[in-house]
């Protein structure tokens, strides 16, 4: 293997090796491929193919154009844990086979509430999920979603209030449930 | 942000903050590796030996040989047997806050992992459903209050009025005695301080589990050196440990390989996929029975070794039973290689029938090219792509990559293919694959993989008199049949 020769471009000048750009993020890059594919596997693979990847592309990366690294790499890793559920299975019967009652992590979230919404997540499609995640979890700003994502700001904004509108929707029909439930009435679709 | 914004954001990080972050290759290592190499060795094979050491040395709770009235004989089955066979321990350990007595009735630990069983009551002794506690703190600690860091993560299942508490591989530690820390901080919509602190005794379970060496090598005819190191028999599980590495001759292949694929940039290095491959096993007992695969339930992340897809992994399965004897089977290998089909069609045909082509035991079939919604995220949304459908009937073949690797480039943003589908016209125009989709349908009648896939394009913008399509990459099985008598502890009498 050769020495990499297409380091960024730092500041303050010189070269920064490929380890120290990457460890800060690593965790936080994991997470969120975690939280887009429900994998532990899948998201380890996604991100160790999105570490070579990176290494790779790295000529590309320039911090002088206003791109933070963390969000060059995070957008990276995104796009390799997308296709890390598009390859294991077509979006839709990716979500059938999610069954809720069955995943572990869901038995972390005490509250009903934080439950509920873990559920919607996982049920939404891919790209309302993914803006979730970017938004929510690793706090980035709608301009660098639409960035990462290869969509306009417009598209970010609009998927965000879709999922909040299904996530508050999927609270609201639990309300509803227990509340029947309580009364003793079946609820029937 | 708004209420709804904030628990959105902290479900979020509930979830993610429970995870323990796996090991990965950071390329840029690679250069150092060799001189890191003996450090790094240093580092991965002394916890493994200690803990074999302890393993083969280990011993729980004395008194529950003849336990019956077991919590755990309505879980697992591993859980159950490892239960009768007297390696449960009744703990009864509870602590009463704001009218509500937490309590863990039962524990369940091995090499493997720690199960502990636990209910809430009010005052009248009333059930109440466990979820109903938040629960604040979990981990495992040795008697000095080190944390053990494996067992950070853990998960609860729910049955009826208990909560099973289960946290993973506690194998890091020498100690035999552990203390489990459990703690919650609301009950229902009640806040309060329920903290337990319950003693772990492993010795028995330990004494139980056994490490027995393997030591056979095989080489794959695709040059994948397989060293089945050892065999862990827990209580609750078994476990085969096996470290792979490519021979020298197939590293070149490897590096060939990579250079063949057309979609790699001109200024990068190839890519060589030393990572990518899978081996699929199973275990089965003398008269062919298949073992219970727990490999993911034991959440067992491969650990890499070093560069060039040098690694140890491990594959579990439920406990086997000394009444039998077992055999592991390495059934295939799975490897991303290049694959290169192709088809030249003129999209006209379509509006009449689809174009099929036979050829040397494999089969293409353009079923059609319509402009449709872009699959992609990463594809502009303002117009309709070309989306090419097509099946194939393939042995062997599990995956074509359809644009594995979609990275936009920042300058133009425009979408770079790499390692999928090409996408030609009559006049050589090639359009790049802006995103697709892939499906596995089943078998046909030959056995051979039906595999669907959709290519689309947002270059196309009218319909080309004719049409290639050629694939670069794809996932490969290969069959393999190696078989291992697998040791079983001799039963001590």
């Amino acid at each position: 293997m050769k020495e990499n020769h297409h380091f960024p471009i730092p500041k303050e000048g010189g070269q920064v090796d490929f380890e120290t750009l990457v460890q800060p993020h690593l965790t936080s890059a994991f997470r969120v491929a975690f939280l887009i594919v429900h994998d532990y596997h899948l998201a380890q693979d996604a991100v160790q193919e999105a570490l070579w990847e990176a290494y790779q592309s790295l000529y590309r990366y320039d911090e002088r154009k206003g791109t933070s690294f963390r969000a060059w790499f995070i957008k990276i890793v995104t796009h390799r844990a997308l296709n890390m559920v598009r390859r294991k299975k077509k979006t839709e019967e990716y979500l059938d086979s999610i069954d809720p009652g069955q995943n572990p992590l869901e038995s972390i979230l005490q509250k009903e509430k934080e439950q509920q919404i873990w559920r919607a997540i996982q049920m939404m499609t891919l790209k309302h999920r993914s803006v979730v995640i970017l938004y929510y979890y690793e706090e980035f700003s709608i301009a660098e979603i639409a960035k990462i994502l290869g969509v306009f700001e417009g598209t970010v904004k609009s998927r965000l209030h879709k999922a909040r509108k299904l996530i508050a929707e999927k609270i609201q029909v639990n309300k509803e449930t227990q509340v029947f439930t309580e009364m003793g009435v079946n609820m029937h679709d | 942000m708004t209420n709804l914004d904030k628990q959105i954001a902290q479900t979020l990080k509930n979830v993610a903050g429970e995870l323990d972050q796996p090991s990965f290759v950071i390329p840029d290592q690679v250069v150092a590796y060799k001189r890191k190499r003996s450090r790094l060795l240093g580092t991965l094979v002394l916890p493994v030996l200690i803990s074999c050491a302890l393993l083969l040395t280990i011993s729980v709770s004395p008194t529950f040989a003849a336990y019956v009235k077991s919590l755990f004989n309505g879980s697992d089955k591993e859980l159950q047997y490892a239960a009768q066979e007297g390696f449960s321990q009744k703990v009864n350990v509870s602590v009463t806050d704001r009218g509500y007595t937490l309590e863990i009735e039962e524990i369940l630990a091995d090499p493997m992992r720690i199960v502990a069983v636990y209910s809430i009551k009010d005052q009248q002794k009333n059930f109440i459903h466990p979820d109903k506690l938040h629960i604040s703190n979990v981990e495992v600690t040795d008697l000095k209050g080190n944390v053990i860091k494996e067992t950070k993560t853990y998960m609860v299942e729910i049955q009826e009025n208990y909560g099973y508490l289960t946290l993973k591989k506690p194998g890091e530690t020498e100690d035999q005695n552990l203390l489990l820390q459990f703690e919650g901080n609301q009950i229902d919509s009640v806040k309060g301080n329920w903290a337990l602190q319950i003693p772990i005794d492993l010795e028995k379970a330990i004494k139980a589990s056994k490490v027995l060496p393997i030591d056979k090598t095989y080489t794959t005819p695709q040059g994948l050196q397989i060293n089945l190191n050892s065999i862990m028999h827990s209580p609750t599980a078994a476990r085969v440990d096996y470290e792979t590495k490519w021979t020298e001759e197939a590293k070149k292949r490897l590096v060939e390989e990579s250079k063949q694929v057309k979609g790699k940039l001109d200024s990068v290095d190839p890519y060589v996929r030393y990572d990518d491959y899978k081996l699929n096993f199973h275990v089965e007992n003398e008269k062919g029975e298949k073992v219970k695969d727990l490999t993911r339930a034991l959440d067992i992340p491969r650990k890499a070794v070093g560069e060039y897809g040098h690694s140890n992994r491990k594959y579990g399965f439920a406990p086997l039973s000394p009444d039998h004897q077992y055999t592991l089977v390495l059934d295939s290998l799975e490897k991303t290689e290049p694959y290169e089909l192709r088809v030249s069609f003129e999209p006209k045909q379509l509006a009449e029938k689809s174009v099929r082509v036979d050829e040397d035991g494999k089969t293409i079939e353009i079923m059609s090219v319509t402009f449709d919604e872009p699959l992609n995220e990463a594809s502009p949304k303002n117009e309709k792509h070309a989306t090419i459908l097509l099946e194939a009937y393939l042995k062997d073949i599990s995956y074509i990559n359809v644009a594995d690797t979609i990275l936009m480039d920042d300058d133009t943003d425009k979408i770079i293919n790499r390692f999928g589908w090409t996408i030609e016209d009559e006049k050589g125009k090639i359009f790049n694959v802006t995103g697709g989709d892939f499906k596995m349908m089943g078998k046909d009648e030959q056995g051979r993989n039906h595999i669907r896939i959709k290519l689309q394009s947002d270059e196309m913008k009218e319909l080309p008199q004719k049409l290639s399509l050629t694939s670069e990459l794809a996932k490969k099985s290969y069959d393999l049949d190696w078989k291992v008598p697998l040791p079983m502890p001799k039963e001590d009498k």
